[in-house]
């Protein structure tokens, strides 16, 4: 594939504090394509936008604050109504590096696979135990309701190929979009691999990441969508 | 007896609207053939159940298997509300998620629309090279 059209989306809400250094350390041109940078800003109240804005990026402003599904979906819908042949969701805390992400991009551009996950759980080395056990435990779960097992359901680096994107619509707007994305492409009969990526943990990401607790609410959504889809789609 | 006939005659009607709406949805395409098998096996046992109440009371008391009183208005009217409105949270409920989805989707518009002529205005970077397409 030659001069495939990259996005990267970002979806944030009050990261201001790191989003600049992110946007730093991401790419904006390859050899084989070109590659946009899509901050989706789900109405922080901090400078999120202003220091996208300066990073000289896209800049998606919502207009009411909807949750990480909900600024994924924005980015995703925005991605496939510009053409582009590719996408890349990463998160906006620092804990993804932009070398996996060139691994994904590398990854997508074979064109074996539809949706890529960067998996934190192949090698868990440097993760706290205790996100190794309740990613871990999502991840079960996420098999149990919707019959295909990942090793890291929540990541949130992924990456999608044309036909995924045109496939998975996510209805979620929370955390639970994560499962949602697996569970969509297992429904389109997508092929999905997952590869190895090192996730940095800071104080920050630590302290904004999700907690085992919001597991529960996150179980609580994905069992009201699959009810809510299978009595009422 | 006649309470009896009253529990069917007060809850039938429900339960037909329930059969007739998961078919229609079934028609339209709103639920799959696994939701349909879901509501039909949902509104068929309760169908059931208001047809068995008298019998299922009679051989309960007969093997002593309960010790309480027959059927009273009370209970009539009791489960014809439970009845009521299980049907009505449910579809309380799809109507609540439809209109969080349009909402949502909405959101999405909106902010693409807006952030777009604002990018412009503001000399922000812009997608550029393709045609827009939407592709469902």
């Amino acid at each position: 594939m030659s001069n495939t059209r990259v996005a990267i989306i970002i979806p944030a809400y009050n990261e201001g504090e790191v989003l600049g250094k992110v946007l730093e350390g991401l790419p904006r041109k390859r050899a084989d394509s070109s590659i946009d940078i899509l901050v989706v800003n789900d109405g922080s109240s901090d400078n999120t936008s202003a220091v996208a804005r300066n990073a000289g990026v896209i800049v998606i402003d919502h207009v009411i604050n909807a949750g990480s599904g909900g600024a994924t979906s924005t980015g995703l819908i925005y991605a496939r109504r510009n053409g582009y042949d590719l996408v890349i969701t990463m998160d906006a805390d620092g804990q993804h590096t932009s070398d996996d992400c060139m691994r994904i991009i590398d990854e997508l551009l074979k064109g074996k696979h539809d949706l890529i996950i960067g998996s934190r759980l192949i090698d868990s080395t440097g993760m706290p135990w205790y996100r190794v056990l309740g990613n871990k435990g999502l991840s079960f779960i996420t098999y149990l309701m919707f019959g295909l097992h990942v090793t890291d359901s929540q990541s949130g680096l992924k990456g999608f190929n044309r036909t995924a994107l045109d496939r998975i619509n996510i209805k979620s707007q929370g955390w639970e979009f994560c499962s949602e994305i697996i569970w969509r492409a297992h429904q389109a009969k997508l092929s999905v691999i997952e590869i190895p990526i090192r996730a940095v943990y800071t104080d920050y990401s630590l302290k904004k990441g999700q907690s085992n607790w919001n597991a529960i609410n996150l179980i609580k959504s994905l069992i009201k969508r699959r009810l809510i889809e299978l009595v009422d789609a | 007896m006649l309470k009896y006939y009253l529990i069917v005659v007060l809850n039938l009607p429900l339960v037909l609207f329930g059969i007739l709406s998961a078919l229609q949805g079934y028609s339209r395409r709103r639920i799959s053939r696994l939701g349909l098998g879901v509501w039909l096996a949902f509104w068929s046992t309760l169908g059931v159940g208001l047809f068995l109440v008298r019998p299922i009371y009679i051989w309960l008391e007969e093997h002593n298997l309960t010790d309480s009183v027959p059927l009273s208005i009370f209970d009539v009217v009791e489960v014809t509300g439970i009845i009521f409105a299980l049907s009505l949270i449910f579809r309380l409920y799809s109507k609540m998620d439809t209109i969080e989805q349009r909402i949502a989707r909405f959101n999405s518009e909106a902010s693409i629309t807006f952030s777009e002529h604002k990018n412009i205005a503001v000399g922000t970077k812009v997608a550029a090279g393709k045609p827009k397409i939407e592709t469902k």
